[in-house]
């Protein structure tokens, strides 16, 4: 059978900046490794940046992006484009990792001392290094100011803190069903108001 | 507590499960139910969405860690995957939302071997296939050639399935890597869709081929020995690694 250079089966590499992500994890598929690098300079922005701050570790976050990035090599069809972009699956990826090892971390730390913990909102942000879109960042700031004081919370500690729906209800004294309820009503709230101000997609 | 939720239990948890702000168990617990609940999975979709967008600042990620990447690539594998041989019992599943998904009596590497399949899929497109339509001589020429296929005694007649057994299409295979679908009980797809058939060959999945969307009499070839066949439904034009289930299959056991 005849081998195809273009369409399907080759990117050629000045096509590569303009080829969609979701087209590029179709490469990546192929072992094309240009592709990937291409959503490396993409993506490995937000990607540390996200690990990073929950983390607050220079070292173990560079080891979540190396380990997002080799899934995505290994396993590109988790991707599925009609569920999201490919920004937000590597940040769920990533968030979900760096999740994981948070809690592995804090229980460790829990049975060797009973002192409180540096949580990683307070842990150091290498703000030097963080470059952000502030376009995006202030819209977001926008529609985080759309949530009640306690939805804000309630998301803040679940998602930056890394703590279950569980451990915030015990942090602010509140029933479990309160927390899950404003965590989802919060979410939702801000999905509107970042589609009204034309960012997040559909 | 893992046990199967309702409908409302689910809901409740869809934002602290796109936060991960859930434990474990009711993890899996919620991804039962979302396997089985699209607008569920929809919610959950946009919860992502918008928390991707909290998390969005950007770092500039250091020149070496790239390399350091790049250079993981092309570790050779850690332990190989299973053979196909080895996950003969397998079945594939029609109602399965993983792609080209195989469930496998063997339990524990269930998961493993789906993913595995699924890449197996992806990977291997490149190598041997292109995605050709399957047509070639007049039907009638191909039911004779599939015919003499099968009279010669060198032909082997297999029928895919699909799970439920409602769906079958016959075919008869030559040890060579040729092979013909003689009939099948496809319903006709609208003209954006086609079938399209994929072939194991040793532990790889490669298209085999474009059917149309009201599949006839085709001959695909492959290289190498046909070990499983697959059907499964995409958009026209095909696809090079395919997440959708199967519809039917034939396995050699």
């Amino acid at each position: 059978m005849p081998r195809s250079e273009h369409g399907l089966h080759g990117i050629s590499t000045t096509d590569l900046h303009e080829t969609s992500d979701p087209s590029l994890v179709v490469a990546v598929g192929r072992y094309d490794e240009d592709a990937l690098a291409e959503l490396y300079r993409r993506h490995a922005g937000p990607v540390l940046g996200l690990a990073r701050r929950l983390l607050g570790d220079p070292t173990l976050a560079e080891e979540i992006v190396q380990e997002v990035f080799l899934r995505l090599w290994r396993n590109p069809e988790k991707f599925d484009r009609e569920r999201g972009t490919l920004r937000s699956f590597l940040l769920a990826q990533t968030h979900g990792r760096s999740i994981d090892l948070l809690r592995s971390e804090r229980a460790r730390r829990q049975r060797e001392e009973r002192e409180a913990l540096a949580t990683p909102e307070e842990s150091s942000h290498d703000i030097e290094r963080e470059v952000w879109d502030m376009t995006v960042a202030e819209r977001v700031q926008d529609a985080m100011g759309s949530l009640t004081p306690e939805e804000r919370s309630a998301i803040e500690l679940a998602y930056f803190g890394g703590h279950t729906y569980r451990e915030v209800a015990a942090i602010l004294d509140e029933p479990e069903g309160t927390i899950k309820s404003r965590i989802r009503v919060g979410l939702r709230r801000m999905r509107s108001a970042l589609v009204e101000a034309g960012i997040g997609g559909t | 507590m893992k046990r199967r939720l309702d409908h409302a239990e689910a809901q409740d948890l869809l934002g602290a499960y796109a936060l991960d702000a859930i434990d474990d168990d009711e993890r899996e617990s919620i991804e039962q139910h979302l396997a089985e609940c699209p607008a569920c999975r929809g919610e959950v979709d946009a919860h992502l969405e918008a928390a991707a967008l909290m998390g969005q600042g950007a770092a500039q990620p250091p020149d070496e860690l790239w390399q350091r990447i790049s250079g993981a690539l092309h570790r050779p594998k850690p332990a190989a995957r299973p053979s196909f041989s080895e996950r003969l019992s397998a079945r594939w599943s029609a109602r399965s939302r993983s792609g080209l998904a195989l469930r496998v009596a063997a339990g524990a590497a269930a998961v493993a071997a789906v993913a595995a399949i699924a890449v197996l899929a992806v990977k291997v497109a490149d190598q041997s296939s292109q995605i050709d339509r399957l047509t070639g001589a007049p039907s009638g020429d191909l039911a004779t050639a599939a015919g003499d296929a099968l009279t010669s005694g060198r032909g082997e007649r297999v029928v895919l399935r699909s799970e439920d057994g409602g769906l079958a299409v016959d075919a008869v295979l030559l040890p060579e890597g040729t092979g013909y679908l003689v009939r099948n009980n496809l319903p006709p797809l609208p003209a954006d869709r086609t079938y399209q058939l994929w072939a194991v060959v040793g532990d790889r999945v490669i298209s085999a081929g474009i059917l149309g969307p009201s599949p006839g009499v085709s001959a695909f070839h492959v290289d190498g020995s046909v070990s499983g066949l697959v059907v499964t439904e995409e958009r026209d034009g095909g696809v090079v690694s395919s997440k959708n289930p199967a519809l039917t299959a034939w396995l050699r056991t």
